[in-house]
């Protein structure tokens, strides 16, 4: 799933100065599961900011509504009166879905209240990690099912560094070593083999180095 | 006589063909034991401390290595010191990292490098930035070691760039990786090596030895796949000046293994440098009694003046001279 | 800000003290008390409106450690008091206008005291008597 966090509360405030009207719209999705942009939060955010502008001594209109997908516009269109009472929304789902109201709304203001992150897991509850490096050329059967480009803080092919002790990274924070992690899954599995080979320079164009990215399934299209 | 012992009287002696002719290339076909030396560049846009800096190595090291942005922090490029090193008279290993530079710049920096004289790198991952004094910055690492080992040796063997397109002169020079036999997962630090000597390399320098023990069980596993017949293995050492210093590295740089035992000596040493320049002494002698170890890389973090000193107590004066080895 | 405190009580351990309390006379006319089952049923937002709606100073009464019905109740009361504080903090409100405490039914003086200091702490105006 995708994984973001609140933006502080100051900064939203900051990006909403000078509206009297504001929506604030959650998504049901990833951010509710990862309890950065569902109901509850939403709620917090709206609250925070009719207190927040109370202090500064502004009366402010702060709705809430909440789409089951942001992403799609039949879901965001389910929204659509809420949107255009207000002079400013402020979007809690994933960076996905300030952008697809701001293609439907394309006269409004649409503003991102969380910092959207990864695509990762739950670890346990209240912790999150980042799992797939979003390549497109996924590799994981070379390595036990733990992805180098998301896991290793160097993207290595060819891993492990020489900074990994005790199965942590280098770059401390009590991040895993990927590379230690691959080892071990393939251990397990019996597949040791696969680190003799040398895995050759990587072809990046699948991944966002190739430019923007678009997926089109002439199979599929209308 | 046949027209064909003509022939063979007429044949000039077969000369050896180098792959760089480096003066470190020449010295270890020759056999002999290398010194290796390591100079930080510059924080700052001063050229000429190249200049002061190269009397703590020149005589004493058959070559030099200028480092890379090591740790994360901003320095004068390895290649620009490079140059400089060699308009003092030494010969110096270009260390070039994959954290900071994609393919291109790789290439086009191994190009200029040979361009200025330089005939021996050595190709690492590098540290990640996240250490260093710009962690706000965004990394690169779209090559790691082994690749740009592997990319190196064919623009030199087959005259290729990594995109396919033909090198018309290729840069000729004598390839380098490191390896850290102390990082974990240990049992897989002797094979990454032969995965290195696969990718092309022709040296390897280890990271800095304190742990004789260790380093012995990872040269038997190197020693067992054959691969110190494939590779010039060249042992680290860290001369260290103070309890303080040894400590922060047994605890803080990652992949060190530093026995108490020798913390413990240099706490009880009443001139701790000078304790610091006899174990790094002494380590140097029994690195030399390992088979398969081919020279030592002295690394004299923040103490470069120190490594003359060392170098001769170490018995390494003076360093031969390169003929013309046929 | 309408001067009034609004005190969220689980109903096993605050309200029985506030009871007592109340009982021995001597609690603030500017109060407000809020039963919850339990101190884990109060989400931030709760907190939050309590402020929206005026009130000048918010406090939660919850179980004592290792006393919670529901087993981590408490805890949870506790780390919600603590986001909505940074909240307040960043919305230029003071976050010392919201505190959580433990408590156990028999400890009526107990509440008492915090309760008038609080109200004593966010300036709310009111004699003892």
């Amino acid at each position: 799933m995708i994984v973001g966090k609140a933006k502080p509360v100051e900064e939203v405030v900051d990006m909403v100065q000078g509206y009297q009207r504001i929506l604030v719209v959650g998504c049901n999705s990833c951010v509710a599961v990862c309890m950065a942009g569902g109901e509850k939060e939403v709620q917090v955010l709206a609250s925070a900011l009719r207190l927040a502008f109370r202090a500064k001594g502004r009366e402010v209109q702060v709705e809430e509504a909440m789409t089951e997908r942001q992403c799609e516009v039949e879901f965001v269109d389910t929204v659509r009166d809420k949107v255009e009472k207000a002079e400013v929304v402020v979007s809690m789902a994933c960076g996905v879905g300030p952008q697809t109201m701001a293609r439907r709304f394309p006269d409004k203001a649409i503003y991102p209240g969380i910092n959207t992150s990864f695509m990762g897991q739950p670890e346990e509850l209240g912790v999150w990690s980042e799992q797939c490096g979003g390549c497109g050329d996924c590799v994981l059967d070379q390595t036990g099912a733990v992805c180098p480009i998301a896991r290793c803080s160097k993207r290595m092919l060819n891993g492990p560094c020489g900074g990994a002790q005790n199965g942590k990274c280098e770059v401390g924070n009590d991040t895993d070593c990927g590379w230690q992690l691959i080892y071990d899954r393939l251990k397990a599995i019996g597949q040791l083999y696969r680190l003799e080979e040398n895995i050759p320079a990587r072809d990046w164009r699948t991944d966002r180095d190739g430019g923007t990215r678009r997926i089109v399934r002439e199979d599929v299209r209308a | 006589m046949s027209e064909r012992s003509e022939d063979k009287a007429a044949e000039p002696a077969q000369e050896k063909v180098w792959k760089s002719g480096s003066r470190l290339e020449r010295l270890l076909a020759k056999g002999e034991f290398v010194v290796c030396g390591e100079m930080a560049p510059p924080q700052s846009a001063d050229g000429s401390v190249i200049e002061r800096k190269a009397e703590n190595f020149k005589g004493f090291v058959d070559a030099v290595n200028l480092t890379d942005n090591a740790t994360g922090i901003v320095r004068m490029s390895s290649i620009a010191c490079s140059a400089l090193a060699i308009e003092q008279g030494l010969e110096p290993i270009v260390q070039m990292t994959c954290r900071d530079r994609n393919r291109l710049a790789l290439q086009g920096d191994i190009l200029g490098a040979f361009a200025l004289g330089a005939r021996n790198v050595l190709c690492l991952t590098g540290d990640h930035q996240s250490m260093g004094n710009h962690p706000q910055a965004k990394n690169v690492f779209e090559l790691d070691s082994i690749q740009l080992v592997d990319m190196v040796r064919r623009m030199r063997d087959e005259k290729v760039f990594q995109g396919g397109d033909e090198l018309k002169v290729e840069p000729r020079i004598f390839i380098g990786a490191a390896e850290n036999p102390f990082a974990d997962p240990l049992e897989f630090r002797a094979p990454r090596l032969g995965k290195k000597v696969a990718a092309g390399a022709d040296f390897i320098q280890t990271q800095a030895v304190y742990d004789l023990e260790r380093f012995g069980k990872w040269m038997d596993m190197v020693r067992e796949r054959g691969l110190h017949e494939k590779v010039a293995i060249i042992a680290g050492v860290l001369p260290c000046r103070s309890a303080r210093g040894l400590e922060y590295q047994k605890t803080s740089v990652p992949g060190m293994s530093v026995p108490d035992e020798l913390i413990g000596r240099m706490k009880a040493a009443e001139k701790p440098e000078d304790e610091g320049v006899k174990i790094c002494v002494e380590i140097i002698s029994q690195l030399r009694e390992i088979e398969g170890v081919r020279g030592v890389h002295i690394m004299p973090v923040m103490w470069e003046r120190i490594l003359p000193a060392v170098v001769e107590q170490a018995g390494l004066l003076p360093r031969p001279e390169v003929g013309d080895e046929g | 800000m309408n001067g009034r405190l609004v005190v969220f009580c689980c109903e096993r351990s605050g309200i029985p003290a506030w009871r007592q309390a109340e009982a021995g006379g001597g609690l603030p006319e500017a109060m407000q008390v809020v039963s919850v089952p339990c101190a884990g049923r109060i989400g931030v937002v709760n907190l939050l409106k309590a402020f929206e709606e005026g009130a000048a100073g918010v406090m939660v009464f919850a179980c004592m450690q290792d006393s919670c019905q529901s087993l981590r109740g408490n805890v949870h009361a506790e780390k919600r008091t603590e986001s909505a504080r940074q909240v307040l903090a960043a919305v230029g409100m003071a976050p010392e206008r919201l505190e959580c405490h433990t408590i156990s039914p028999p400890m009526a003086q107990e509440f008492r005291e915090r309760v008038w200091a609080m109200m004593g702490k966010v300036g709310v105006e009111e004699s003892k008597g």
